[in-house]
């Protein structure tokens, strides 16, 4: 069986989509998403390596739809990465609250994500770029 | 207790008198001399009456109260001695006395006159010499003047401490009542010190969020290119410089907005007002969107009296109000759509709307897109944007006693609106009303509130004077 290279990018500005699809796409197959609804509809067939999920959403918010793609049978081991702008302490833990795996908050590097992705992948190599930076870990 | 005690001893004696018939005319002599010795010299006031109150004897101390000689005191009345008013005669004195004297009562207060005129306070005791003859009733006067006058004193000072005791108690309530207002404005000072501190953290927290994209897309974009200088076209190096140059740009705008919003919020802004053709300001703001509406193709169409409409307005505020909702409304457009800027006038009144078609403001946003870093959920379409245009709008146009409001329309799109008073340089007193209430509703200091009135009353006294 192939590789789940998957990722689904959840986020409603074109101009964050831009950011994630420059630091992923050379090594991951991106399915982008706009809303928390259109990323509920269409996850539980992708199933993908992980979801990278932004918080500040019209309509459903990140945290809301992080709820709910937990709730959601085949989705209850796809690791849930939250990317965004928010980095107050309390929000960092409203996010693990509403059960995501990874919290990275603005300004991330590549490479961490990158890194984060390859564990989910296999569990080990770190990034083939230079500049590695401190996990976002929370 | 010593009077008392003379007393008996005195009407003792004179019992023995009457009884030792049988001793000696020289033993009695010398018993009668001893026992009006006794009565002569006792330390009180004391009298022997018959019993329709006539003076018999009246000792040394009796005399010096009446001033009167041994001989004038004798059988005279001895109610001759003390006060006569009718009222004290009837009701208290003589009563009384006639009480004392037909031994019904063995004391009684009276006044006594003295031998200057003057009034004394006395206590009256008899004992009845009921073994003598003719019913003699002895009577000690005391002088109680001194006696009255403490416990008069001691009166006037329960009065005065009751007084006081009363004073303190209201005192006390009126203390627990200021202590309770005390509290109570503290309370509030507290509620009021922790929203402004809530305020400030949600501020913050939104600032923090507001800078972090910006910086995310220059520290992003500027990796991207030192990442891949060696294996990316050139025209991929320069989208990656437009990128992080558009993020400075939105940070540089970011920085201005919220340094704009500090000083108006301060009341410190000064307004330089002047009469300004609306319609004119109208069409030099849409004219520097030309260029982007074309791009976004979005009709711009203003519609504005053919006539000039002169308003009493700091011109380069009002073009930031209206830059701000031209800038708001072609963004929200779909393509192919149109923005309407439109200029009417009604009741010394102008107002200016803009409109667009876009999907429309959520009703729960209505009111709270004018606060500081907030977006319309449907508006949040990118790097642009501070999310404190409007809150600058709503400010610039309170100080103009004006006001700021959205809504929508059918069938769709959002229209947002704003209103001034179609003015001369008279009218600043609305101005200083409305300053009143945008200070008040920022949370300024008093101080800074009366900086501003002072400047800017000086400045309306000024122009006064210059008209």
């Amino acid at each position: 069986m192939s590789k789940n290279r998957r990722v689904l990018v959840v986020d409603d500005n074109p101009f964050n989509l831009g950011i994630l699809d420059e630091m992923l796409a050379g090594d991951y197959q991106l399915t982008f998403a706009s809303s928390g609804s259109e990323a509920l509809r269409v996850a539980p067939r992708l199933r993908p390596l992980a979801i990278l999920l932004d918080v500040m959403m019209p309509g459903l918010d990140g945290l809301e739809t992080c709820r709910r793609l937990r709730t959601t049978a085949e989705l209850r081991d796809v690791p849930i990465i939250m990317t965004t702008a928010k980095a107050m302490p309390s929000e960092r833990a409203a996010g693990y609250n509403a059960g995501a795996d990874h919290y990275m908050a603005k300004p991330f590097d590549e490479c961490d994500l990158l890194r984060l992705l390859r564990r989910y992948e296999q569990g080990g190599a770190g990034c083939g770029h230079e500049g590695v930076g401190a996990s976002e870990r929370g | 207790m010593f009077i008392d005690l003379a007393l008996v001893l005195l009407v003792g004696l004179l019992g023995t008198i009457a009884r030792l018939q049988s001793m000696s005319l020289a033993e009695q002599r010398q018993r009668a001399e001893f026992a009006e010795q006794i009565f002569e010299y006792a330390p009180e006031a004391l009298v022997l009456l018959a019993d329709d109150g006539s003076i018999r004897v009246a000792n040394r101390k009796a005399r010096t109260l009446f001033g009167a000689a041994r001989e004038n005191l004798v059988g005279r009345k001895i109610s001759a001695f003390f006060l006569r008013s009718a009222a004290e005669e009837n009701a208290r004195f003589s009563p009384a006395l006639r009480s004392l004297i037909e031994a019904r009562a063995d004391c009684c207060d009276a006044i006594a006159i003295s031998p200057d005129g003057g009034q004394i306070e006395c206590q009256l005791r008899t004992q009845s010499l009921m073994e003598s003859r003719d019913r003699w009733v002895i009577t000690s006067i005391r002088n109680i003047e001194a006696q009255n006058a403490v416990k008069s004193r001691l009166h006037r000072y329960v009065a005065q401490l009751t007084e006081t005791k009363k004073a303190l108690q209201m005192h006390n309530a009126d203390l627990e009542s200021r202590v309770r207002d005390q509290l109570e404005t503290i309370r509030s000072a507290k509620d009021a010190a922790e929203q402004a501190n809530r305020a400030k953290s949600e501020f913050l927290a939104n600032m923090s969020h507001e800078l972090r994209t910006p910086i995310h897309g220059i520290l992003s974009f500027s990796r991207f290119g030192r990442r891949r200088i060696d294996r990316c076209a050139q025209e991929k190096l320069i989208e990656y410089f437009a990128k992080i140059e558009k993020c400075g740009d939105t940070l540089l705008q970011l920085v201005n907005n919220l340094l704009d919003l500090a000083k108006l919020e301060s009341g410190t802004v000064r307004l330089e007002k002047e009469n300004i053709d609306l319609p004119t300001l109208l069409r030099n703001v849409c004219a520097e969107f030309d260029a982007s509406a074309e791009e976004r193709q979005v009709e711009l169409a203003i519609d504005v009296p053919p006539k000039p409409v002169i308003a009493f307005i700091d011109e380069a505020r009002i073009s930031q109000v209206v830059r701000n909702l031209v800038s708001n409304a072609l963004k929200t457009s779909p393509e192919g759509g149109v923005v309407f800027v439109d200029l009417g006038v009604a009741d010394k009144l102008l107002r200016v709307a803009v409109r667009d078609q876009g999907p429309g403001i959520p009703p729960a946003e209505l009111e709270s897109i004018f606060g500081k870093f907030v977006q319309s959920s449907r508006a949040n379409t990118g790097a642009g944007g501070t999310g404190l245009g409007l809150a600058i709008s709503r400010n610039i146009m309170t100080l103009h006693g004006g006001r700021i409001w959205a809504e929508n329309v059918a069938p769709r799109g959002a229209r947002v609106s704003f209103e001034l008073p179609l003015g001369s340089p008279r009218t600043d007193a609305t101005e200083l009303e409305a300053v009143r209430s945008c200070a008040t509703s920022a949370d300024e200091s008093t101080d800074r509130l009366t900086q501003y009135f002072s400047i800017n009353g000086q400045q309306a006294i000024t122009e006064e004077l210059l008209l």
